[in-house]
């Protein structure tokens, strides 16, 4: 358990800048997610704290101390690969107990940890078995039970769970959460995919090529993304660009590419500037009849309606814009029908201002 | 569709038959037949173990080819090892250059050998102008030539059975060790090594079993110094004419393989 710390971390490959002066702070006993879509170097920045590539700039932080040249072997840094990398001729227990083994401890005190990680991990039982008799989760538990028996300072997680089939995935988020609370331990969990980030992480940290664009906690990072980038790519959400015209506390009217819209937002921005605003599809109401008081809503066509079980999804065309709103399907049959006309209503909460510059 | 199938093994296993077990068979049958031409004998067989000379025989045979693997499989493991863990791109070029004997006529590649080992031959004067020795190490004719040219012959199986092993390793594994504590050293002689061991099994079967019974580098690098079974068994059938007591050897030496592989078969099974 301890604090990892990066500052203004480089990574080079060669002419191609794969991590560009990332600074991160993991406190301890949590859980923080890099998510990002491939090649934004989330793999790149666990070799890094784990002691397989050396940066090129920055520093990595444990407890404090600089680690950068300290050897891998001697990082106490637990590391689940995303091939889990079991060694393959060596049995459950053997694979457990290898890094107890390094550490030459005593063959009572190897016997005891072995023995309460794999209860841990629920193999009890499979200790005798090579990796190749066991199923993808079952590996999966081995290779963490391996990496946790060590007791690291940090434990390093390569998209651990991304080779599992879909339900066994969600089964073994469960698992993992229940495993890593109950070691206390600092774990980094990198992950493309969104849904296991916001479920899993007590911290998500978005990155986008070499970058990390924002850091906080999943509902924080979902309903108040900083940008365009992290309003897409951790969910869905619409965009409005264009230059403010007119404003009041509530609404302002965008002069945009498909015409004037008014949005219901409160937003920092003053006439004349030009802004990108983003909402995300589920805080949409559509109604019949204009509702909002203050000013008139975006009124549009619905183009499609998509029936998702839970939810059904409009595709509304507002002018040539085409907005998408979700509703639960609490009523069990469609609120609306393809060529309705729907005004779209919202809090101005959620229609949020990002920080991409926008050219006039 | 099973039936048909296997059908299709026919041509292969005809020629099997033809070509591999009918000769097996015919020199058996010699093997057990009696110079003077009176029915069969066991007497090629007693011959055999009943001289001393056939014993001491055997056993310089086997020494031989324990020298020529173990030779091998040392230069070979590290040759092995820095090509699949540590070489990119000349690594091509490498795997080329230690298949190329393969591709080389045996006897063009035996006697250049020849020339190389001689009395006052290219080794000599290179080692002689380095001033590492002077006049010749007269090692053409000796044991040790028959060595330098099996290991030349035989070690690029050990290198390519290895080579094939330790690519199969994934780096994960070994960063896997590294990071679970273990020095460079430990992750070599616990996760690297292991995992190579059928590579090194395979390698010392492709080079101990042929060397047994090959007769061509003995006689021409070995002279009178390279007797060895392969060289007897060759006079016996070009020399000497004594067909019935060559074919007892050649299955005396077909055991000897046998066992040798079933001993390594033994000691690659998964434990
Ligand atoms: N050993 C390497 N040599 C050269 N380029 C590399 C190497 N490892 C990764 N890269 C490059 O670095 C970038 C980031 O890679 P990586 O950290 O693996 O991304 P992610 O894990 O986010 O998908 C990619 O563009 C990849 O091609
Ligand atoms: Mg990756």
């Amino acid at each position: 358990m301890a604090t990892v710390r990066l500052e203004n971390l480089t990574k080079k490959y060669g002419e191609n800048t794969v991590l560009d002066g990332i600074s991160l702070e993991i406190p301890e006993g949590t859980l923080v997610s890099l998510l990002g879509p491939s090649g934004c170097g989330k793999t790149t920045t666990l070799r890094l704290i784990a002691g397989f590539e050396q940066a090129d700039g920055g520093d990595i932080y444990i407890d404090n101390q600089r680690v950068n040249d300290i050897k891998v072997h001697q990082r106490n840094i637990g590391m689940v690969f995303q091939s889990y990398a079991l060694f393959p001729h060596m049995t459950v227990w053997d694979n457990v107990a290898y890094g107890l083994k390094q550490r030459k401890l005593s063959k009572k005190e190897i016997d005891s940890r072995v023995k309460d990680v794999l209860k841990l991990v629920q193999l009890e039982g499979y200790e005798a078995r090579k990796p190749k008799q066991l199923s993808g989760g079952q590996q999966q538990r081995v290779a963490l039970a391996r990496a946790l028996v060590i007791q690291p300072k940090i434990l390093l997680l390569d998209e651990s769970l991304s080779a599992l089939d879909k339900k066994l995935r969600v089964e073994m988020q469960v698992e993992l959460r229940r495993i890593l609370d109950a070691s206390g331990i600092t774990a980094l969990f990198v992950t493309h995919d969104q849904e296991e980030a916001l479920t899993l992480s007590d911290y998500i940290v978005v990155m986008d090529r070499g970058t990390i664009v924002q850091v906080g906690k999943p509902y924080e990072v979902y309903e108040a993304p900083k940008n365009r980038f992290v309003a897409s790519f951790l969910g869905k959400s619409n965009f409005f660009e264009g230059v403010i015209k007119e404003k009041n506390d509530i609404v302002i009217i965008l002069e945009t590419s498909f015409g004037e819209m008014p949005l219901a937002t409160s937003s920092p921005r003053e006439v004349g500037e030009a802004a990108l605003y983003s909402i995300r599809p589920e805080k949409i109401k559509l109604e019949a009849t204009d509702k909002n008081s203050a000013a008139e809503s975006i009124s549009g066509v619905v183009k499609f309606v998509t029936y998702a079980g839970n939810i059904s999804s409009y595709t509304i065309d507002c002018n040539g814009l085409q907005v998408i709103a979700e509703s639960q399907n609490a009523v069990g049959e469609f609120q609306f029908k393809e060529g309705d006309l729907v005004f779209l209503c919202w809090e101005p909460q959620f229609c949020l201002l990002m920080e991409d510059e926008v050219k006039k | 569709m099973k039936s048909k199938k296997q059908w299709l093994t026919a041509p292969g296993l005809l020629v099997l038959l033809v070509f591999a077990v009918a000769p097996l068979f015919i020199m058996l049958y010699y093997s057990f037949l009696s110079d003077s031409g009176a029915g069969f004998t066991l007497d090629n067989y007693k011959v055999f173990f009943q001289k001393s000379f056939y014993l001491s025989l055997t056993w310089s045979t086997i020494k031989n080819s324990i020298y020529v693997t173990l030779i091998s499989l040392i230069i070979a493991y590290p040759l092995a090892y820095i090509m699949a863990k540590k070489l990119k791109g000349i690594k091509n070029i490498i795997l080329i250059l230690i298949i190329i004997p393969f591709f080389t006529n045996q006897l063009v590649r035996v006697y250049s050998w020849l020339i190389f080992l001689q009395d006052g031959g290219i080794f000599d004067a290179f080692l002689n102008s380095v001033s590492i020795i002077e006049g010749s190490l007269s090692l053409l004719y000796t044991r040790k030539a028959v060595i330098i040219g099996l290991v030349h012959a035989f070690f690029p199986y050990m290198v390519i059975t290895i080579y094939l092993a330790l690519e199969k390793v994934d780096n994960a594994l070994l960063e896997a060790s590294s990071s679970l504590g273990a020095t460079k050293l430990e992750t070599f002689r616990r996760i690297t090594l292991p995992l190579s061991r059928p590579g090194i099994l395979s390698g010392i079967l492709l080079v101990f079993v042929p060397c047994l019974g090959t007769f061509v580098e003995p006689r021409i690098l070995g002279g009178v110094n390279g007797t060895v079974i392969g060289t007897v068994i060759e006079d016996q059938f070009f020399e000497i004419y004594g067909w019935n007591f060559g074919a007892s050897i050649a299955f005396i030496l077909l055991a000897m393989v046998l066992i040798s592989m079933n001993v390594l078969n033994y000691l690659g099974r998964e434990k």
